[in-house]
């Protein structure tokens, strides 16, 4: 506690305070904007900070950071093109919100979760750091596959429409993955030989197509004007009821995404589709998922949150980054002379917990900052549709060519903004493609590894307690998602 | 009427100071090449084929930060990521040959990863031509602190009676580390296991975990580890002021390991560049990296400043180049 409020003095100090605030502003702009993410950002900036004051440094990069996760939400809900690859799952549900006319308390209720869970994900940094630092390197390639393995199964339970057509996206999704290098032997698949595919397909480009791109190209055909635009904004806050609603799934996403962001292998995507599987298990009208229930945005937003924060904790206390964003701040750490390891902060306290009690500061500012941002965010809605959508689609494809300077990354988000029109057309369902897109190359470069280590034994899975019972858990989610089925289906049928 | 006047004067003024700007570049020791005076006249870019935020990213930036000192022009960095490096070096060789453009390299993206590939895109030894090479990183053989072996003989004691046992972790196909491990491997004759990471933080968490039983690491990178005693360093490449008393590779008579474990950073120009301008530009980069405030910053990012000309980074490249396809002909690993 001492050495937090010493912390806290010297986040307050004027400096700190205004570069942290610089920080969450940059963050929330860069957030707001797709394609043009955290990492390229701090990338950009650190020759600039060479001069400022390590922990000062460090405050305003890692609020650019936390601030862009809470931007990343809004285009997500607004316009349906995902700022990163966990608000796919932010999409579901509060895109639907924003036609409903209930775009403020989708913004609302996600300004309002990051913060509790990004502040509840502080705490848990603060109070664990260490011990649970140990406790993320104790997950081998057989758990990160156990675990993924089950993130997979959860995509079961996004599926509103025909499971069968769910399965094709989801094996579309594998295939889509598999395309390009292969990650541990290098040899290439599917790229004819042409150096530009070696890589294989972009996140960014096949989310903002199928998402961004394709919504417009569904609208240009439809001669209805999206609802949003015509009805009525109904309210700015959440109301009550809305807080009744995403109360607990806050809390309990805000857990989720903590204890799974720990681990330096994970994406947020894996905690973020755990979280959204659990609460729309727990909840008393599970259909509403995917039609705008607000638990799904704040379960979603939240869960996010706190796993971003919580990547700070094996980022702290081992020096092991766990994504591309905390890989610059890993090199940031090394160029300011603070020497990121296991002892990093016994031998910088000030360092640590300044930087702790600043991320309490910019979580108050980026609310504070935010919620006076709604009405002009909900107001860009009002601009009629023929305007804005040409606005989207040149920051969709602005995005999508800043990532890597590449042209053929624009094409390819043209090309997956067509293949996601017709596949929406025939009610294809697009959420479970990307993630199975992203979690494909994971669960197979994890399964491969488990099995090299092994020499080859299948047993390797089962005789770790962990990957053991995480295994369990994944052939349970297939097993409930068909169990499940069938009572929704009569309750519909009643109704 | 005086805002026009005060622009006059403002050319005066200009008109005055120009003759003694020209004569301050005539005094310059760059006298040879007064008749190209006028390269570089616009913003010269230092193509960066790897993501942003990695260090050879930052090092083009720190690079980028002084080099106007020198060039007297706006340094933007442009980064092209993509197969290893391939793609954006590449897309240099496309380019203009006007020198407005310079890339940066290093042994995976010009001689491992090529080598590596079916179809090279390129042979940096004949389409690069070297400005100059900049800092270089040693490696370090790193055991987890549960491990049984203190040193690195016990350690190939134990390989040579095990075949086939010892797990040795690495990040990326055809990186530096990659290479490091294919070295130990064959220099020490050890039959073991090769688990490939997709990046070097899941290599650091495999190995704290005890998940492998080694891998190779920058020692920049590992000497936190090390310290506290999270990792066992068994053997380095070169002598270090952080290891000073871990055995080297050439004192346990290991060929190749200090060829292909060393991550070095060099910038390249275009073949068809013309001669005085290649000339500037090498002599920037040499007067940039010997700044104090360069090799300071350099080496805070981890990094051995070690400054080589154009011919004794050729000469490095050509080394490397041996090393490594002898050793893709006789492991015979390629990736198509």
């Amino acid at each position: 506690m001492e050495f937090f409020l010493n912390g806290l003095m010297i986040a307050l100090q004027p400096e700190n305070l205004f570069f942290c605030f610089m920080g969450v502003l940059g963050g929330t702009l860069i957030g707001v904007l797709p394609g043009i993410g955290p990492t390229a950002t701090v990338a950009i900036l650190l020759p600039a900070t060479f001069d400022l004051n390590p922990t000062t440094a460090i405050i305003m990069l890692a609020g650019i950071n936390y601030g862009a996760a809470y931007g990343g939400s809004t285009t997500a809900i607004l316009v349906n093109v995902p700022g990163e690859a966990s608000s796919v799952v932010t999409c579901l549900d509060g895109y639907k919100m924003a036609r409903q006319g209930r775009a403020g308390p989708a913004l609302g209720i996600s300004a309002f979760g990051s913060y509790i869970a990004g502040t509840l994900s502080i705490v848990g940094v603060m109070l664990f750091s260490p011990i649970l630092a140990r406790v993320g390197v104790a997950f081998g390639p057989p758990e990160y596959f156990a675990l993924i393995l089950t993130a997979l199964m959860i995509v079961t339970y996004l599926v509103k429409g025909s499971m069968f057509k769910a399965w094709i996206m989801v094996a579309l999704g594998l295939v889509l993955g598999t395309l390009g290098n292969d990650p541990l032997s290098g040899r290439e698949r599917f790229s004819y030989g042409v150096l530009i595919l070696r890589d294989g397909i972009g996140l960014v480009p096949l989310v903002i197509g199928m998402f961004g791109v394709s919504e417009i190209l569904e609208t240009m055909g439809a001669t209805v004007i999206p609802e949003v635009f015509q009805k009525k904004v109904r309210g700015i806050l959440p109301t009550l009821r809305d807080w009744k609603d995403s109360g607990w799934p806050i809390i309990r996403s805000s857990l989720i995404g903590f204890f799974l962001g720990i681990f330096p292998g994970m994406t947020p995507m894996i905690p973020t589709l755990l979280s959204y599987g659990v609460e729309k298990k727990l909840s008393r009208h599970p259909e509403k998922f995917g039609e705008g229930a607000i638990e799904g945005v704040a379960a979603a937003e939240s869960c996010n949150n706190a796993a971003s924060t919580a990547g700070f904790v094996p980022l702290f206390s081992l020096g092991i980054p766990s994504n591309a964003f905390n890989a610059v701040m890993l090199g940031a750490l090394m160029i300011y002379g603070l020497q990121p390891g296991p002892l990093l902060i016994q031998t910088n306290p000030e360092f640590f917990w300044g930087v702790i009690a600043s991320m309490y500061l910019g979580n108050i500012m980026l609310v504070v900052l935010n919620l006076p941002l709604i009405p002009v965010w909900i107001s860009i809605l009002r601009v009629p549709y023929t305007l804005l959508s040409i606005f989207i689609i040149i920051f969709c494809f602005l995005g999508s060519y800043s990532i890597n300077n590449s042209t053929f990354d624009a094409f390819m988000t043209f090309f997956f903004g067509i293949v996601g029109f017709v596949l929406k057309r025939y009610d294809f369902e697009l959420p479970p493609l990307i993630l199975a897109f992203v979690l494909g190359p994971l669960v197979e470069s994890t399964f491969r590894q488990s099995l090299m280590i092994s020499g080859g034994d299948f047993g390797i899975f089962f005789t770790r307690p962990i990957s053991a019972v995480l295994i369990f858990l994944a052939v349970g989610v297939i097993i409930t998602a068909f169990i499940k089925r069938k009572p929704i289906a009569e309750i519909e049928s009643e109704t | 009427m005086g805002k026009r006047m005060s622009i006059k004067s403002f050319g005066r003024v200009c008109l005055f100071l120009l003759p003694i700007m020209g004569m301050g570049l005539l005094v310059s020791p760059a006298t040879a090449e007064s008749q190209e005076v006028n390269f570089p006249t616009k913003p010269v870019e230092i193509l960066v084929p790897f993501g942003p935020g990695g260090s050879m990213d930052i090092t083009s930036r720190i690079l980028g930060e002084y080099l106007p000192e020198e060039l007297k022009v706006t340094v933007i960095i442009r980064n092209r990521p993509g197969a290893g490096g391939m793609t954006g070096t590449t897309s240099f060789l496309r380019g203009k040959p006007d020198g407005y453009t310079i890339v940066e390299g290093n042994g995976a993206s010009l001689i491992s990863i090529v080598q590596m590939a079916k179809n090279p895109p390129y042979d940096p030894r004949e389409d690069l031509l070297p400005l100059g090479y900049v800092a270089n990183t040693p490696y370090v053989l790193v055991v987890p602190k549960t491990s049984p072996f203190d040193s690195f003989d016990e350690f190939v004691q134990y390989g040579r009676s095990n075949p086939g046992e010892l797990k040795g972790g690495f990040a990326n196909v055809g990186s530096e580390a990659h290479f490091a491990l294919l070295s130990i491997l064959r220099d020490a004759k050890i039959k073991g296991k090769e688990i490939p990471f997709t990046g070097a933080a899941q290599t650091t968490s495999a190995i704290v975990g005890g998940h492998v039983d080694w891998i190779t690491k920058t020692v920049p990178s590992a000497i936190g580890y090390i310290k506290s005693g999270d990792m066992k360093p068994l053997l380095q490449t070169s002598k270090t002021s952080q290891l000073p008393n871990l055995p080297t590779a050439k004192e346990k008579g290991l060929p190749t390991f200090a060829i292909t474990a060393n991550l070095w950073v060099a910038f390249f120009a275009h073949p068809d560049i013309p001669r005085s301008r290649y000339d500037i530009l090498v002599s920037a980069i040499a007067n940039t990296v010997k700044k104090p405030e360069v090799t300071k910053k350099l080496e805070a990012l981890g990094f051995n400043v070690d400054y080589k000309n154009p011919k004794e980074c050729s000469t490095l490249i050509e080394e490397q180049w041996q090393a490594i396809a002898a050793m893709i002909k006789e492991i015979g690993i390629k990736t198509n």
